[in-house]
């Protein structure tokens, strides 16, 4: 990770943190200026990797203060009931991700946040992922691959009628999906994730692709058996399909009136039924 | 200059007031729509949280003291460029076919050929492609957020609108629903919007045939 990168991150890291400053306990407040002040001198000598979070620079400091830093550890402020399932941790820590990206976005979550919703150590999130954007890469594709064997899209792998299974996929969107580990419901987040970083837009645009693909076979293969009217063009029903289902997610993103969607879908089903042969 | 500073003068007040020339002293309203195209741009690209106050200052010219008698802080400014943004569209961009006095089919058909929308902005010296900066910055803040649905709300009542009239004006077949279809066509145009912010190929198809449906519900 370049370097300006890491001071950008660490930059809205310090700024979150202080915005909140009215939930902390007034004992942590110093601790930021001082994590603020030492960014800015790491930063103007070039020592800032941008695999330092705010909290390395942080116990590095009160370490040089000999301040003692292991009673702030994650795991005294884990709630015992939450202690973590014997799952894959890989996996945990992508859902724990996941989860905050969709609540908070990507940039306002730290690797701390991560560490405490998915209960693991900072040592085993770094030896699965290289740094916060790996793990970013990471939630995107297990976003749409949630998307297509739990989500709306896992109708379209059945064996009914190709119309029948887009009704399903309707009915499914704006698609809200269960994580297993964390038992949370996230939605749109590769799409709200793809809005503010250029590399996971084109992680989302590749599997949106293929997810096009995919349903430009299906209806070919429809119209090929008889089961859709001919004069449908299979690519451009399949676009028109995708596009809808993005507005559908966009309208869920934004909190609009859910009205909107019962609408459209109703208006879109009747269209599908006519295409039926 | 260093005689100047020397003597403790501030050299930098007097550079902008003398050697801007006379014909072009700002008035009020273009200092404030300077602030915010600046803003505009920025988060455009940059996104809100990555944009700092020094660079909108940067972009626009402006000094701090002018950006805080407009603004009272940077959200603040959010929120105006929002306004701004919505304001280009329905006036210059995208969606200003919907004012005017055309058939009503041919309002909707101009403004999804225009989607996904860009913007030019008055000062523009470079090509910049704000779309959906709005839903961008929707996704970050949950004040925006409000903001963007608010302004979308009152863009399906004139849809609706149009639509209604068309009908009463026999123009558009008497079966359509006007408050469907203008669902249909937000969710349609979000779906484009949405697809134009993610670069998809989609949407050449997708509006093909829209145009074709559009055209089938004429009287």
């Amino acid at each position: 990770m370049p370097l300006g990168k890491g001071l950008l991150e660490l930059a809205t890291e310090v700024g979150r943190r202080n915005g909140r400053s009215d939930r902390r306990h007034p004992k942590h407040k110093g601790r930021d200026a001082r994590a603020q002040l030492k960014a800015r001198c790491l930063a103007r000598r070039g020592e800032l990797h941008g695999r330092q979070s705010l909290r390395d620079v942080t116990q590095s400091w009160d370490r040089a203060l000999g301040l003692d830093t292991s009673v702030r550890g994650a795991i005294i402020y884990r709630p015992i009931g939450q202690m973590p399932s014997r799952q894959d941790p890989r996996i945990r820590i992508v859902h724990a991700a996941l989860r905050l990206f969709a609540s908070r976005g990507y940039y306002n979550t730290g690797i701390a946040d991560i560490l405490r919703e998915s209960g693991c150590r900072r040592g085993t999130l770094y030896y699965h992922f290289s740094s916060k954007e790996e793990l970013g890469y990471a939630a995107v594709d297990e976003s749409f691959r949630l998307f297509a064997k739990r989500g709306a899209a896992s109708h379209l792998a059945t064996e009914e009628h190709p119309i029948d299974r887009l009704f399903k996929v309707l009915d499914g969107l704006p698609s809200c999906m269960e994580l297993e580990t964390t038992g949370s419901l996230t939605a749109g987040v590769a799409a709200r994730m793809a809005a503010v970083h250029e590399g996971f837009r084109r992680r989302a645009d590749g599997h949106l692709a293929r997810l096009t693909d995919n349903l430009v076979e299906i209806l070919r293969k429809g119209v090929a058996d008889g089961q859709i009217v001919d004069s449908v063009d299979p690519r451009q029903l399949a676009h028109v399909f995708m596009i809808v289902s993005q507005g559908s997610q966009f309208g869920d993103l934004l909190g609009q009136p859910k009205v909107m969607w019962e609408d459209a879908r109703r208006w879109f089903t009747e269209y599908l039924n006519s295409l039926r042969r | 200059m260093v005689w100047e500073t020397a003597l403790g003068l501030d050299t930098s007040v007097r550079d902008a007031v003398v050697y801007r020339p006379i014909g072009q002293m700002p008035s009020q309203e273009d200092t404030r729509k300077r602030l915010v195209q600046a803003a505009l741009r920025l988060f455009a690209t940059r996104g809100y949280y990555h944009t700092s106050i020094a660079d909108i200052l940067r972009q626009s010219g402006c000094k701090r003291g002018t950006l805080y008698h407009y603004f009272s802080s940077k959200e603040e400014l959010g929120y105006a460029v929002i306004d701004e943004h919505v304001r280009l569209l329905l006036e210059q961009s995208a969606l200003s076919p919907l004012g005017s006095k055309e058939d009503p089919i041919d309002r909707l058909l101009r403004v999804i050929d225009a989607l996904p929308s860009r913007l030019d902005l008055d000062d523009d010296d470079t090509e910049t492609i704000t779309a959906g900066i709005s839903a961008r910055m929707a996704t970050v803040h949950e004040g925006f957020r409000q903001r963007v649905v608010e302004k979308l709300s009152l863009l399906v009542e004139e849809i609706e609108r149009i639509i209604r009239e068309g009908i009463a004006d026999g123009q558009i077949a008497d079966t359509v629903e006007p408050r469907r279809l203008a669902h249909v066509a937000m969710i349609f145009g979000q779906g484009l919007q949405t697809a134009g912010l993610l670069e998809q190929r989609e949407i050449e198809e997708a509006c093909r045939w829209a145009r074709d449906y559009l055209n089938s519900l004429r009287r």
